[in-house]
């Protein structure tokens, strides 16, 4: 009884090359579409009064990986860090503005689109919105293999089949989707995706409208279905529970890039990164001796359309890297001389270098001489409108956090990779430190 | 596999297509039965009065009661008796046989003209908004363009190039009407565009235009046909209008919109002449909005025709398909009881909310 489509590839045949090959991927969204609404009255920007506002939210910025056959890679992070824009541009649902996705060794664009059609699809957050309400679910569960071109009665036949695989009934072919639950609705959509036998399915969020009991019945379905077919699954999730229940490698997201990836066993015991850190241990803990859920990061996410310099985690970093010789309180004066320094645009502007100076650095304690030193430079040098020279001597004593947006690297252990400056178990980020 | 064939069998899909099973719907619904029998009364009028005005020369209505077109000057105006029950007009001519006779045209004159502007502002409108981009652009101004001239300088214009007859008459006003469509289902398709079930069937690698017609068109496609069923009316009145202008209907072809302009003049001393060519407009403009209105709800399959179950019903969807303000405490107030299970409430329950996330 095969009635499976026949480029639906074994997944053993090739399982050390991957299936998925993502390479720092981007995908920027304007702020302002048009000519008209890009237009903003700027004073300051030459001979006309106006500049182009070319701003854009970086939903994904460089995002690097690879989805091995029958693999599942969880995507975890906070909402709005570009989780669910991650899994549209890999799928061709938003055009991606830089990078490339290369599938099965070719990249996106060479494969015809029927073909990636045939062998990816999507599981969709929204058991309710997923599904048109005017169709019967069997057609909906055989919209791929319509697009693929299947005649009538074999759609029939796999439809059926598939019903019954995710634990429905045959019966239920001709209903509508409102006659179901919340859960039936999503062993629907799953049986939709797996209908043309894909070798890829993109889950986003596929149980977060659903109880937790049902969660767990989707999540063991879908892992039969994996075990059964070879699916390499790429699970985006907020909830970490789920993903460390599935995954087999979890990449923890920030604002757009991938700050750790780590085998999920591992990931979940030890975390090298700050955020991924602070995020994990946000999860509550059942047991009740033992103390409640601590926060260790405050604020809000930055901006995504004007993120932080340097490390995008460093405004609310823990652990962030002073440089030699500062005090925290120091560092903050200095830090807020320089950003404005950067602006152009100092307090006090009028007055001389010395109340400038005194203004932001006042007698702190916990400031090393040498920067003393670059900030009075600095400060000479903006009172001369030489504004490239005090930035540069302000740079010198910059956070490395703030100055060098760290690249995702192999740490600690094999197979781990991390994007931070912190030294770990003296595993070369030590040079980098001192940047 | 015999059993599995066995078992395909039993559970009876696809027996009954789907235009049987919506008529076999129609039956829970009063208020459509209410439209198809008004609407079933005009077409035998229309048919009856095609074929006997081409085929028997109006020989069976004249045996039955009068010639529509025979005047009798001496009898003009006279009031309804038993001889003429609707009275006459300022020729002395029958009125009820007349309205009889005038169904074909006022008939044909709604179908047809807004059938075409029906299809046409779908397709248009559809197109437009799922393309987007340029093609929405140009569409779009284009539909503008027609709006911007009044709608009988229009038709004027069209039936001044097409040349003035029954059928550019039709026409003309067909595509005088595709703006308002259009726009209507550019608006609903643009919120359906974007959603899950949309993105889920352009990743099964279905064509665009399966996408378009399968997917977006069918949901929001509800606020068309009450647009559909509203302008009927004054579609079948604007027809009159050209008649009288001396495009379209030609006298002696009895037409209600012709009626009713003629009997206008004489409104204060025979309020006859054009009450009843009005009222059969009414009629018919009532038939299709009941009939419409059932369609509708029957077409939904969220709207439960048959009985009244309560659970069902998400009262964010009720509360998107009510247009916002008064109307909801209007409602309640009225009709006593919060719930309304089949009534129209529900009908158009997925074009509006309920799949919102």
């Amino acid at each position: 009884m095969s009635t499976t489509d026949s480029t639906g590839r074994d997944a053993t045949d090739r399982a050390d090359e991957p299936l998925l090959d993502v390479q720092d991927l981007k995908k920027h969204f304007p702020v302002n579409t048009g000519l008209f609404a890009s237009v903003r009255f700027d004073r300051g920007s030459g001979i006309l009064p106006f500049g182009y506002d070319d701003s854009s939210v970086k939903a994904v910025d460089g995002v690097s990986f690879e989805l091995r056959p029958g693999e599942t890679f969880g995507v975890v992070g906070e909402s709005g860090c570009g989780k669910s824009t991650l899994a549209r541009t890999i799928l061709g649902l938003e055009e991606p503005t830089a990078g490339d996705v290369h599938f099965d060794g070719r990249s996106i664009d060479e494969i015809p689109e029927a073909e990636f059609r045939k062998r990816s699809q999507m599981v969709f957050q929204d058991p309710n919105s997923s599904l048109n309400a005017r169709r019967k679910v069997g057609h909906i569960i055989e919209d791929p293999l319509e697009g693929a071109g299947w005649e009538t009665e074999r759609r029939r036949q796999r439809a059926l089949e598939l019903l019954e695989q995710v634990g429905l009934k045959r019966e239920y072919y001709t209903r509508y989707p409102h006659e179901f639950s919340g859960g039936q609705r999503q062993r629907i959509n799953l049986a939709r995706a797996l209908s043309i036998n894909p070798d890829l399915v993109v889950a986003d969020e596929p149980v977060s409208g659903l109880d937790v009991s049902v969660q767990a019945q989707i999540l063991n379905l879908m892992d039969d279905l994996q075990t059964e077919y070879g699916l390499a699954y790429l699970l985006i999730s907020h909830d970490l529970s789920v993903v460390r229940y599935v995954a087999d490698r979890v990449a923890v997201m920030y604002l757009g890039e991938f700050v750790e990836v780590a085998p999920a066993a591992r990931l979940f015991s030890e975390q090298y990164h700050p955020y991924a850190n602070s995020l994990l241990s946000a999860v509550p803990n059942p047991d009740p001796d033992e103390p409640g859920v601590t926060t260790r990061i405050g604020g809000n996410v930055p901006s995504a359309s004007n993120p932080p310099s340097g490390c995008r985690f460093h405004t609310r970093c823990p652990e962030f890297i002073h440089p030699d010789g500062f005090s925290v309180d120091a560092y903050e004066r200095y830090e807020r001389l320089l950003a404005d320094v950067r602006d152009r645009n100092l307090e006090d502007g009028t007055g001389a270098p010395d109340s400038i100076l005194a203004a932001y650095l006042d007698d702190s304690e916990g400031l090393p001489s040498n920067a003393r030193r670059a900030a009075e430079r600095a400060v000479q040098a903006a009172a001369d409108d030489k504004w490239d020279e005090a930035e540069q001597a302000l740079a010198e004593h910059e956070s490395v956090c703030q100055a060098n947006n760290p690249a995702l690297e192999p740490v600690g252990a094999s197979d781990r990779e991390t994007a931070c400056h912190l030294p770990f178990d003296g595993v070369g980020s030590e040079e980098r430190g001192r940047e | 596999m015999s059993s599995e064939q066995g078992r395909i069998a039993d559970t009876s899909f696809e027996t009954e297509s789907t235009v049987v099973v919506t008529l076999k719907k129609l039956k829970y619904s009063p208020t459509s039965l209410v439209g198809l029998f008004l609407i079933g009364a005009l077409v035998v009028m229309a048919v009856f009065s095609t074929i006997d005005n081409f085929l028997l020369d109006r020989a069976v209505i004249t045996w039955l009661h009068a010639d529509p077109h025979a005047m009798n000057q001496p009898n003009r105006y006279a009031a309804p008796s038993m001889d003429h029950p609707m009275g006459t007009d300022q020729y002395g001519r029958d009125i009820l046989v007349r309205i009889i006779y005038g169904s074909r045209t006022a008939l044909t004159i709604g179908i047809v003209a807004v059938g075409i502007s029906f299809v046409g502002g779908v397709v248009i409108g559809g197109v437009s908004a799922y393309f987007g981009g340029y093609v929405d652009d140009a569409l779009m101004r284009a539909i503008e363009v027609l709006y911007a001239i009044p709608g009988l300088i229009l038709a004027m214009i069209f039936m001044a190039i097409f040349g003035p007859s029954l059928y550019n008459l039709f026409l003309a006003y067909g595509i005088v009407g595709i703006p308002a469509y259009a726009r209507v289902m550019r608006s609903e398709a643009l919120s359906i565009r974007d959603r899950q079930y949309v993105e889920a069937a352009k990743l099964a690698g279905l064509p665009r235009r399966t996408i378009l017609f399968r997917e977006i068109v069918p949901n929001g496609i509800a606020p068309v046909v009450v647009q559909a069923t509203l302008s009927m009316g004054s579609v079948i009145i604007g027809a009159a209008a050209l008649s009288f202008l001396g495009f379209g209907v030609q006298p002696p072809t009895p037409d209600w919109g012709r009626m009713l302009s003629d009997g206008r003049t004489a409104l204060l001393i025979a309020w006859w002449v054009a009450f009843f060519p009005g009222m059969m407009i009414f009629i018919t403009v009532m038939g299709f909005n009941m009939l419409g209105d059932g369609l509708r709800d029957i077409m939904d399959p969220k709207t439960t025709v048959e009985s009244v179950e309560t659970d069902d019903i998400e009262l964010e969807a009720l509360r998107a398909d009510e247009p916002p303000g008064e109307t909801d405490a209007f409602d309640d107030a009225h009709d006593g009881s919060p719930t309304r299970a089949d009534g129209s409430g529900a009908g158009t329950a997925d074009e509006q909310g309920g799949d919102r996330s």
